[in-house]
């Protein structure tokens, strides 16, 4: 394939209405006849609803309707359904939605709101994992077992154990008992919120027959008409979902999170629009929240470095309902291996319920949290074999044919992990031979250390992840290029029109890419999440593509009386093998050809085109089978300085090397890796979510949750290298990236600080306070 | 509720218009005049999102009331753009400063605000102009090189 486009920095296709502010937003719908839904929220983590009074909330002014959850008999879910529209009989998270009112105005519902009188008998909340695993701990879902789960998850009964997901590989007790060196440690990655700038909104309606229409700001429209219809028993096609810009998602807006409340409280209003726009508090506390894993790893190896097995048991505190955390237990467990190979493995990973707002998809999908603690592993593994922590990552990552903690074989064609390795150790200038912990002489006020952590990622989907395209020609051989992925910020709209245009080999002003995904005309997509987009889209197209030549070949041999076979396409043009001179131009095809006399061959060309790779569901004993696809391959360092007066951490510089196969828009795959790196800074620096042993969310302002501000990052640098091996078989040949760039920063980071002072974490942040505690406990505060 | 007639300038049209005490003047802009491109992030001044000129000064509009308005001249970025794309949205286009989009009409305020008062700013005053803007995509990199790049177009233009 020619690539004229790909490879280029063409210009973002959004950015004039982005930079003019035309580009609307959920909260900016003004509606005719909208009506404003507010919530009254639970100020427990656990606690059982004695009573609700809503008298004096009805006879508010403008008060069309105040609901509670006895009033919405809904269950909501995708793969396990155990969440209702608003808490029935008892609340699992603070926060949690406890009534509505849906008024005139905004200001009469929060009015309203305020008169709503709840009643609670507290129950004992449990927050941290450990404690909702302990025998005797509350039970969130009581009523577990009555829940529909889809095939391959494996809840306990009895527990807070909604899926417990196993990797079993030879024998890893036998094997680690025979290594020549045994390390454990246990490490956590604490809850992190994804505080995306836009707050999750929703405009709903229910028409008069009995249809749901909506507005929202959601990576996944299609997945979040599969949630309504099954939540309200609807055929598809009377659910009606519209997505266009999105203010960031960062896996936040991936699952249905208001959507089905909002219909639900529609059906009270019939005909009205309903608004329903979560303030920032209820974005930062309300809504999904990431991360949250706890492991314990137990890694064996021979003295000469070569790792014999591995027993790992992770545990993921997913909030309150498991259905948005369930997919993020098999991929922080198939990954916690990182990308090297374990002859022997023993791989437990538990999702568990616990009292906090419900954990999700968050820029990584469970990839980080897991690579940070083997990451952090290797690091300590190399000090206790007294080797260069790059050469015993070198020794150990997949070698062509070997198997990964699937069962895939990995070669080389999966990317040249060995050469992302090199590209950051020499840039840092690691791989020189064994680093000692830190110890900063008695003189010393700032210390400076390096760190490196590989990363690997594939998308977690269902083995049916279908991306689809439809190519609709015009009158004059401009083409729209109509797909569902939803673009919140990563640039699929401008990357994937250089790819079809390539494709198509037409000039890229002739290809359209509309930005508004409504699931009546649009095609099918799975959902915009896993990195997907611009790797499926692709292979989308030229499906779609293949389709449409055919089509537009017919055409040109009943007007060029030639058969099929001997016509040839070439940068917009069909012609006559070896007869260049009998051709005729795409336009003159691909909306049916006119003759002199007035009569057509031919029609307007719609072909639609789709893609979806090889997976299988896992075997439930071994964990193994082909549940991912197209993995990523890379590795991620840091030099950083430390201030032992005040444990403040600088990161000087942040290096990233990927295999992305192809780099479609320099520009773009650039900004990504940026702003992928900083996002996951501020969960290693400054980001924290608190909550009070009662279960409180202690921080859900912008002012206590710190994301990282311009003078955090202004004297960054970050050194970027995005290495091109092939994919064979695949016309594009790129790979998978937006969310890599956030998958070994905390590793990097937790690893360099232990190079330049000595003081170990096994978890995170690394906020100055945390660092000067660690410092001084180990006698190297200046302070 | 009091209610209080006020007298003001919205992108160089008149504006007289009965709002309570309590409006701000975001919401003035937003859901009463229909101004949508300064968007609301936190309503609390927290990140930026919402800033316009108010008598030629950035101010984030969440926090000032509707009121207080009265008899100033404030200028959106529907306003901004009135007339073709400024050298720094044109300059934040080109370095990638535009992800998701919705910190983007602040950050440009901001960044216009600052070429307006300095037409070649370093990065001390490039932070300082940044400061309490929260981009959560781009790592603000492009932000800054897009603030340095629309200061060079604008010198180019001089010159021609």
């Amino acid at each position: 394939m020619k690539s004229n486009y790909i490879g280029t920095s063409a210009p973002r296709i959004d950015a004039v209405e982005k930079v003019t502010g035309e580009a609307r937003f959920v909260a900016d719908l003004h509606l005719p006849g909208m009506v404003h839904a507010k919530l009254v929220r639970s100020p427990h983590a656990h606690a059982r609803i004695v009573s609700i009074d809503t008298n004096a909330a009805r006879a508010m002014p403008g008060v069309l309707a105040v609901v509670t959850g006895a009033d919405m008999p809904w269950w909501i879910g995708e793969c396990v359904v155990d969440q209702r529209a608003l808490a029935v009989d008892k609340v699992r998270y603070p926060w949690e939605g406890v009534a509505a009112v849906i008024a005139e105005t905004e200001e009469q519902a929060i009015l309203a709101a305020d008169k709503i009188k709840v009643e609670y008998e507290l129950l004992p909340a449990v927050i941290d994992v450990r404690d909702a695993l302990k025998a005797d701990a509350p039970l969130i879902h009581p009523d577990m077992a009555s829940y529909h789960f889809v095939p391959n998850f494996f809840p306990e009964h009895g527990t807070n154990v909604f899926h417990h997901y196993t990797i079993l590989e030879g024998d890893a007790k036998a094997a680690l008992a025979s290594a020549d060196v045994v390390l454990e440690q246990e490490y956590e990655f604490p809850l992190l919120m994804h505080a995306q700038l836009e707050t999750h909104g929703c405009v709903a309606r229910q028409t008069n027959d009995g249809r749901f229409e909506l507005y929202a700001s959601c990576q996944s429209p299609f997945m979040i008409r599969t949630v309504l219809a099954e939540a309200f028993h609807l055929p598809r096609h009377m659910i009606t979902v519209r997505a266009g810009y999105i203010g960031g998602g960062f896996g936040g807006k991936s699952d249905a999170t208001i959507e089905p409340l909002t219909c639900a409280l529609a059906r009270f209003v019939p005909g009205r629009w309903v608004r329903f726009v979560l303030s920032r508090e209820e974005n930062l506390a309300a809504s999904v929240i990431g991360r949250g894993l706890r492991g314990r790893f137990r890694v064996g190896a021979n003295r000469d470095g070569k790792l014999v097995g591995a027993q790992i048991d992770l545990d993921l505190a997913a909030g309150a309902y498991g259905w948005t955390a369930i997919n993020i237990v098999p991929c922080a467990g198939n990954t916690a291996t990182g990308p090297y190979h374990f002859p022997t493995l023993e791989i437990h990973t538990r999702g568990v319920y616990t009292n906090t707002a419900p954990v999700g998809a968050y820029r990584g999908y469970g990839h980080p949290d897991s690579q940070f603690m083997m990451e952090r592993h290797m690091d300590l593994l190399a000090r206790a074999l007294d080797m260069d922590p790059v050469e015993l990552r070198l020794k150990n990552i997949y070698r062509h044919g070997e198997k990964n903690s699937l069962g895939q074989r990995i070669d080389r064609s999966f990317g040249d992990l060995e050469g992302c390795i090199n590209a950051v150790a020499k840039e840092l200038g690691m791989g020189t031979g064994p680093r000692p912990a830190g110890d900063p002489p008695p003189d010393a006020r700032k210390v400076r250390g390096v760190g490196l952590a590989c990363l690997m990622k594939a998308p977690g989907m269902a083995t049916n992840a279908y991306e689809s395209c439809l190519l609709k020609f015009n009158e004059d051989g401009t083409v729209h290029v109509i797909s569902s992925f939803t673009d919140m910020g990563q640039g699929t709209h401008t990357g994937v029109r250089q790819i079809a245009a390539d494709i198509m080999e037409l000039p890229l002003e002739r290809v359209y890419i509309p930005r508004v995904i409504d699931t009546d005309f649009s095609p099918y997509d799975w959902q915009t999440v896993a990195s997907r987009s611009t790797w499926m889209q692709g292979r989308a197209i030229a499906h779609a593509w293949k389709r449409a030549k055919r089509e537009m070949i017919e055409t040109c041999a009943a007007v060029l009386g030639v058969e099929e076979a001997e016509i040839e396409y070439e940068n917009g043009v069909f012609f006559v093998k070896d007869q260049p001179e009998r051709a005729l131009e795409l336009e003159q095809v691909c909306h049916g050809y006119v003759h002199p006399d007035g009569h057509v061959d031919g029609g307007p060309v719609v072909v639609s085109g789709y893609f979806v790779p090889y997976q299988t569901y896992a075997d439930p004993t071994t964990g193994q089978g082909n549940i991912a696809s197209s993995w990523t391959f890379g590795c991620q360092g840091a030099e950083i300085e430390v201030d032992l007066r005040t444990g403040e951490l600088t990161p000087l510089r942040i290096v990233t090397a990927l295999d992305v196969g192809r780099v479609i828009n320099p520009t773009l795959a650039n900004i990504q890796v940026v702003g992928g790196v900083v996002f996951a800074l501020g969960g290693v620096l400054s980001e924290t979510t608190i909550h009070s042993a009662a279960g409180a969310v202690r921080n859900p302002t912008l002012t206590d949750y710190k994301v990282p501000t311009p003078e955090d990052c202004r004297d960054i640098d970050f050194p970027t290298y995005l290495l091109e091996t092939p994919v064979p078989g695949d016309p594009v040949g790129t790979r998978c990236i937006a969310e890599h760039p956030s998958v070994a920063v905390a590793p990097a980071l937790v690893n360099a600080l232990s190079d330049a002072a000595g003081v170990e974490f096994y978890d995170l942040p690394l906020s100055a306070e945390r660092v000067l505690e660690a410092l001084t406990r180990k006698g190297g505060s200046r302070a | 509720m009091t209610e209080h007639l006020i007298n003001l300038k919205v992108n160089d049209s008149a504006v007289t218009i009965r709002v309570p005490a309590h409006r701000t003047l975001l919401e003035l802009l937003r859901d009463v005049l229909g101004l949508t491109g300064t968007k609301e992030g936190c309503g609390n001044g927290e990140c930026g999102a919402c800033t316009v000129f108010l008598d030629g000064t950035p101010v984030r509009a969440c926090l000032i009331l509707a009121v207080e308005a009265d008899g100033c001249e404030v200028q959106t970025i529907e306003g901004l753009s009135q007339g073709g794309l400024r050298p720094i949205q044109q300059a934040y286009a080109e370095t990638g400063a535009v992800q998701c989009g919705f910190c983007t009409p602040g950050f440009v305020i901001a960044a216009e605000a600052l070429l307006r008062k300095d037409p070649n700013p370093n990065d001390d005053a490039i932070s300082a102009a940044f400061s309490g803007h929260i981009c959560r995509c781009t790592g603000y990199t492009s932000l800054f090189e897009g603030v340095r790049l629309a200061a060079k177009k604008m010198r180019v233009g001089e010159r021609e």
